[in-house]
This record gives C-alpha cells, sequence and structure tokens, in this order.
C-alpha cells in the first residue's frame, strides 16, 4: 500500500482513469482500482465516495440511480467534461513524475 | 463496528458531506448497497455472515480516518477545524443545530434597563445583587435551542462551537477539570430539542462527568464559567440581606397596648402604687419597654432565620456546623452573609418564598 501522502495528490486521477473504461459503481471501482495496482491501492469506501461525490460536484463525473436488477445500485460514468479533466490532468501527473525522476536518479547516485 | 455504529456512522458521514436531505439519503442507499454488495462477496469467499460483517465494516474505515478526508472537502466553517479529532470537529461544524429562538423583543429592551418582570424570564438574581452582564447572560441562558444533535463530539469543541453560536463569554477551568479527571478530549453524545442553553450545558456537564464529579457553571460578570461545584463553592462573595420585613413589627398595636396594660398593672401591684411620675414620664417608659421588648423579639426572629437558614441550606458548609467556608451574622435587621454565588441563590430564594408566604401581622 502506498503512502497516503504519495496517494492524496492521485486518487481523483485513478478514479477518473478507471470510469474511463465505462459506467460503473463504488464498489467495482475500489475492485478496480485494487487489481490493476496489484493490491498495491486499496482504497476504503470512506475515502472513494467523497471522491465521487467531489467528481460529480465539479461535472467530471454524472450518476444515475439503477434498480433494474433488483439492487438499488448507483452508476457512475466520465462526462465529456471529466475525459477533458483526465486527459489535462494525466499530462500534468506525467510530466510531474518526470521532474521528480529528474530529481531523485542523480540524488540516488549521490547518496 | 457493529451494525448499529454502521447506521450511526451512516448518519454522521450524511451530515458531513453537508447535502440537502435528499442527498443524504442518497449517500445512504449507496453505502448500503456498497456494503451489502461487499457482504455478498466476502459470504461467496467463505465467511460466515458474522465475519462478513466485520469485515466489510472494518473496510469501511475508521470514523476519524474518514473525518480527516472529508475534511478536505469544502465543509463550512473551517475555523473550527482546529482539533486533532477530524470527524469531531467536522461534525461539529455541520451538526444540525438551528441558532437560538430570536430574541423576543419585549426582553431586548428589558436588557438595555428597563425591568418588565413580565417578559424576562425567571432571573434567579434579585436585581440589587446581578449586574446589568449577569442579567444579560442569564437571559440568553434561558433562551431555548431548537435542537442539538452530538455525536461522540470532544468537550473543547462543544465548548468552542457553543461558544462561537451563542456569542456567550464562556470560560473553562481545564485545570481544575482535569485534576478531577475530566480530559478535553472526552467525548460527548447528547440529541436534545427545545432546551434553553444554560440546561443544555448542565446536560452537557452532566454527560462528561459521568455522575462522578458534581460539575456546573456560573455567571460571573457576564462570563458563564465552567467547572467543578467544588471549585465554585471555594469562591465566596459576602452579600448584606435585608431581612426587616420579615422579623419586623414583631408585636402588632393591639399587642402593644395589650403589653403596656399588664406592665403598668404590674408596676402599681410591685410598688403598692403608681410612682411619682408624671403621666408624661410614664407614657415615656412604657415606650422605652415596648420598643426594648420589640428589640428583643426581633432579634430572636432574626436568629431564628439565620438558624432556619444555616440548617436547610448546605448545613454543614457553615463554620461552627463543621464547613469553614460560609458565616452568617445578624445585624439589625440585616444578615451578612459570606458564602459561593450558589449557596447565595438558593438564600435569595428561600427569602423570597418566605415573602410570598408571610401573611400580614394580625
Amino acid at each position: 500500500m502506498f503512502g497516503r501522502d504519495m496517494l492524496r495528490g492521485s486518487l481523483e486521477l485513478m478514479v477518473l482513469s478507471v470510469l474511463a473504461d465505462g459506467s460503473t459503481y463504488g464498489y467495482r471501482i475500489l475492485q478496480r482500482l485494487a487489481e490493476a495496482s496489484g493490491g498495491q491501492v486499496e482504497l476504503k469506501a470512506g475515502t472513494l465516495y467523497p471522491i465521487l461525490h467531489r467528481l460529480e460536484a465539479r461535472g467530471s463525473v454524472r450518476s444515475r440511480w439503477d434498480s433494474t436488477t433488483g439492487r438499488d445500485r448507483k452508476w457512475y460514468a466520465l462526462t465529456a467534461a471529466g475525459r477533458k479533466a483526465l486527459r489535462r490532468e494525466a499530462d500534468e501527473w506525467f510530466a510531474y513524475a518526470e521532474c521528480v525522476q529528474g530529481l531523485l536518479r542523480p540524488a540516488l547516485r549521490a547518496i | 463496528m457493529s451494525e448499529p455504529e454502521f447506521e450511526h456512522w451512516l448518519r454522521l458521514l450524511g451530515r458531513l458531506l453537508d447535502l440537502s436531505d435528499a442527498q443524504r439519503d442518497n449517500v445512504r442507499r449507496e453505502l448500503r448497497d456498497h456494503l451489502e454488495t461487499q457482504l455478498a462477496d466476502l459470504m461467496a469467499r467463505g465467511f460466515s455472515r458474522e465475519e462478513a460483517v466485520a469485515r466489510a465494516l472494518d473496510e469501511f474505515g475508521d470514523a476519524a480516518a474518514l473525518g480527516r478526508d472529508l475534511s478536505r472537502l469544502n465543509v463550512r466553517r473551517r475555523w473550527i477545524m482546529r482539533s486533532t479529532i477530524g470527524l469531531g470537529v467536522a461534525a461539529a461544524a455541520a451538526v444540525v443545530v438551528s441558532l437560538f429562538l430570536p430574541v423576543d423583543p419585549e426582553s431586548s429592551r428589558t436588557a438595555t434597563g428597563q425591568e418588565t418582570a413580565a417578559t424576562v424570564e425567571a432571573v434567579p438574581d434579585a436585581p440589587e445583587f446581578a449586574s446589568p452582564a449577569d442579567r444579560r447572560t442569564r437571559t440568553q441562558l434561558s433562551q431555548a435551542i431548537d435542537r442539538l444533535e452530538l455525536e461522540d463530539i470532544s468537550l473543547e469543541n462543544v465548548i468552542t462551537y457553543l461558544r462561537e453560536t451563542s456569542g456567550l463569554n464562556m470560560h473553562v477551568h481545564w485545570r481544575v477539570l482535569e485534576a478531577a479527571g475530566i480530559e478535553r478530549e472526552q467525548p460527548i453524545t447528547l440529541h436534545l430539542t427545545n432546551v434553553p442553553l444554560g440546561k443544555a450545558i448542565d446536560l452537557i456537564l452532566d454527560d462528561v462527568s459521568g455522575g462522578e464529579v458534581a460539575l456546573g457553571y456560573e455567571v460571573d460578570e457576564g462570563i458563564v464559567r465552567l467547572s467543578t461545584i467544588d471549585d465554585f463553592d471555594r469562591r465566596t462573595d459576602t452579600v448584606v440581606y435585608r431581612i426587616g420585613d420579615l422579623i419586623a413589627p414583631a408585636l402588632s398595636e393591639a399587642q402593644k397596648i395589650a403589653l403596656r396594660n399588664i406592665v403598668t398593672s404590674v408596676s402599681t401591684l410591685r410598688t403598692g402604687h403608681s410612682e411619682n411620675l408624671s403621666s408624661d414620664q410614664i407614657e415615656k417608659r412604657l415606650d422605652e419597654m415596648v420598643d426594648t421588648i420589640q428589640t428583643i423579639l426581633e432579634t430572636r426572629r432574626g436568629d431564628r432565620l439565620t438558624e432556619m437558614i444555616r440548617e436547610t441550606i448546605s448545613s454543614d458548609s457553615w463554620r461552627g456546623n463543621g464547613g469553614d467556608a460560609g458565616s452568617i451574622h445578624l445585624w439589625h435587621g440585616r444578615i451578612v452573609v459570606t458564602h459561593s454565588k450558589r449557596i447565595h441563590r438558593r438564600i435569595q430564594e428561600l427569602l423570597e418564598q418566605l415573602r410570598r408566604t408571610e401573611s400580614p401581622v394580625s
């Protein structure tokens, strides 16, 4: 499990990426994150749902209730704005990661 | 976390997310679905229902951690966020409290100086003892809170919250409380509707004391002090109460006349004849005698009143009765009392009751 501070900046980005695959629901998002990260990212429900609500408030995702399967379930999907945000933030993330790598490599050689 | 705790947690979460009722319901629905899906999953993996419930609830994360996460949301009144218990603080901000009922226009006139006994709530301090600041504060304390819901909020945060919302100057004697075993972080759970603020403070103090130590509050120059009763009892004031009306006149006119007749006839009997005094001198002598007898009777009454006070109000706190805090002295139609504010209040009440029930001297 990655350190909390490390994760904090990128949780929303991760959630958006899971949603890029298609409409899904909270529990499933947690599973996907755990699977995709090889068990390294195990979010708790209490962490995920505030993020989803925040994203919805921002207009990056939209939700709908569906009870057709007999289960009262809330499904989330990326909006167009959400897709744009994902692209933009992913770019920023890669740039950031490169920057940090650029600093770390020589530093590790030095110590 | 047990299932009732889950429900409780759900409710809290709903409030913390600063949502409308409809939105809160949505959150609860969603979390319930999550929980049920997880249970189904775990049971499919072979866990018993009990084990599954325990695991599922654990995975929801503890409330404090949730609070810390949620506190990064845009919760109103960030200024309250000073506590290390994120949940308590955030909940205090979002807790369902409606502020006090609007101040009655009548009583605000009262606050600026006019005494309208009809509109002001029963104020324990008699006018001659309470400063205007104290009276204003007591009026505020008597105003009702619509609803107050506290779930695991620390004492310190509750006080901060009440202070900020009521505007009252509240001062907690923390060191005294801590010495008595009451910590700032002690969590309080309380649900109140339509209670006066003063009563709410009492109930909050009852909750943290757990019946172990007596706590209370006092109004002091407009400040509401919170501490142990012992602490307050140790602070004494000296107050002079007028009691002339309660102990005098000891004799009615008819009794005075009868007394004079008795004295006259007794002295005649003793000397065999009336002394060679002018009628003016005789009158003067009789007046003096009646006055002396009156004074003796009044003093006796005063003594009896003093005794009654010492016996009925915190009897073991008076000097001479085993205590060292309180003293009471009769002095010319007044009593001079040194004691804590709490005891003074009880004395005032007693005197008021005596006055109310006093029948006119026949």
